[in-house]
């Protein structure tokens, strides 16, 4: 929630085609939209990002509410361009040529050079954490923890009760928790 | 083997989960916030890790290359979604066809600049917004599937004659058939043009004027058709240089004719406007009228005498 008090006329300014408004929610959401499709495991999350971001400049004009609505709406439509993505593959099945498979080998198992080296986990660490959370579990998670969202916002976006959210990130950490001692 | 054992871990965190955590302590993990029970550190640095290794922070030079396309993005869908009610007028819809257009054109435009810029990661993204905007026209069209196909088909050109086009089937459904025939010679002139980078930037401008105007009436049909033809015009000046040079010998021969005939011609100056000599020689349609103009100015008295 960088934007805070200068929500209100970033947002304005964005309906008007004010480039600069753009690149500050672009900034602002960018990475966490990634973070949240990439924890689903989305294909070609660069694209799905771009994708999300237009459909929110072509509703923009549609939306009302504040930064927590914003984001929540956000994650909304990233959320359905990630399903659409799932449902225009249909049952292709992910052939995984040599070259595409030295390319994965080197994401997944030696991720990004210079992102990992910030970082302490590598995708494929992360993906063994949190895959075997249920479907909720990992979107609660994600939507707390990658997108920043409130209860209340996370909600919204998984279009429930609060009280279910609660319920289900403790069930989430829970999980989480297990495997740790498990591994430990 | 995980996945097999979601089911099972669900069913055992069910029933511990309010021993686990207290709510306090939920939020504060999934807030990033340190939790009060020191046993949960694991978890909140796990938690931590996670977060950094999913979120990575977009590229600053793509982001302001994309950032443009969003606001023009923005900027067109805006005026369509609130059009500024002077004169009490509706906004037509081709008006808001051509805004897209345009949109589409400045976003293209663009992206050939902002690739050049941001090498690697524009490509991509680039075809991909382009793209999204088209689909946006496709939107504005009403939806149909065959605008949308008639849209993108435009898009893939990425090119002005595209856009004329598109704009004259706006104007047409809106009754200007006039104004949208001129329009498609026009596209046809851009079109059979090698080097036409000026002529694509007349049309821009003309597009532009377009979407600038209020009035729909006849005048605005008019005055369409006359900056169609002049661009058309342009576009057949280099082919047709010879022809016109014939043409341009008969109608300075016919000038004086028409001086003469001063008071019998003012009945037909529209007529003559239209019918100047390098209008007909840009119009494929009437090549005889050339030869039947001066006929006519050479015998005013004929003409005079025949009504």
């Amino acid at each position: 929630m960088t934007l805070k008090g200068y929500f209100e006329s970033t947002l304005a300014a964005a309906r008007t085609g004010a480039a600069w408004a753009w690149e500050s929610i672009y900034h602002d959401l960018a990475g966490p939209v990634g973070g949240y499709l990439r924890g689903h495991g989305a294909p070609d999350v660069e694209d799905l990002v771009s994708e999300t971001f237009l459909s929110v400049a072509k509703d923009v004009h549609r939306f009302q509410g504040d930064e927590g609505d914003f984001r929540s709406w956000v994650f909304t439509i990233a959320h359905r361009r990630m399903q659409d993505a799932w449902r225009s593959r249909g049952r292709q099945v992910p052939v995984v040529d040599s070259d595409l498979a030295d390319v994965r080998a080197e994401r997944e198992w030696l991720g990004n050079v210079e992102h990992e080296a910030m970082t302490s986990m590598s995708l494929m660490e992360v993906h063994a954490l949190i895959d075997h959370l249920t479907a909720d579990q990992r979107e609660v998670l994600l939507l707390r923890v990658v997108a920043d969202l409130s209860v209340a916002d996370a909600a919204k976006v998984m279009n429930t009760t609060e009280g279910a959210v609660r319920a289900l990130q403790n069930r989430a950490l829970s999980a989480l928790r297990k495997d740790f001692m498990r591994d430990a | 083997m995980r996945n097999k054992s979601g089911n099972h871990s669900d069913d055992i965190s069910d029933m511990d989960k309010t021993r686990l955590f207290s709510d306090r302590d939920a939020d504060a993990l999934l807030s990033g916030r340190a939790p009060s029970d020191p046993s949960l550190m694991d978890l909140h640095r796990a938690l931590a890790s996670i977060k950094s290794s999913l979120v990575v922070e977009p590229n600053v030079e793509r982001a302001s290359v994309f950032a443009v396309q969003l606001a023009s993005v923005a900027a067109t869908l805006q005026a369509d979604a609130a059009p500024a009610p002077r004169r009490g007028a509706v906004a037509s819809p081709w008006r808001r066809r051509v805004a897209a257009v345009i949109a589409v054109a400045a976003i293209s435009g663009f992206g050939v600049a902002g690739a050049a810029a941001a090498d690697e990661a524009a490509p991509g993204d680039l075809m991909y917004g382009v793209d999204q905007a088209l689909e946006s026209v496709g939107i504005l069209d009403g939806g149909t599937g065959e605008r949308v196909h008639e849209a993108q088909k435009l898009l893939d050109g990425g090119d002005v004659e595209g856009a004329l086009e598109l704009t004259g089937d706006a104007l047409e459904s809106d009754g200007h058939v006039e104004a949208a025939t001129g329009l498609r010679n026009a596209a046809l002139a851009v079109a059979s043009q090698s080097s036409g980078d000026d002529l694509r930037a007349q049309v821009s401008a003309m597009l532009e004027w377009m979407a600038g105007q209020d009035s729909r009436g006849a005048e605005f049909g008019a005055a369409v058709s006359e900056r169609a033809r002049q661009i058309s015009g342009n576009a057949n000046e280099n082919a047709n240089e010879n022809a016109n040079g014939n043409a341009n010998g008969n109608a300075n021969g016919n000038e004086n004719a028409d001086g003469n005939a001063n008071g019998d011609a003012n009945g037909n100056a529209n007529g003559n406007v239209i019918g100047d000599g390098n209008d007909n020689a840009v119009i494929p349609a009437d090549p005889g009228s050339q030869g039947r103009v001066p006929e006519t100015r050479g015998t005013p008295d004929q003409t005079v005498g025949k009504p």
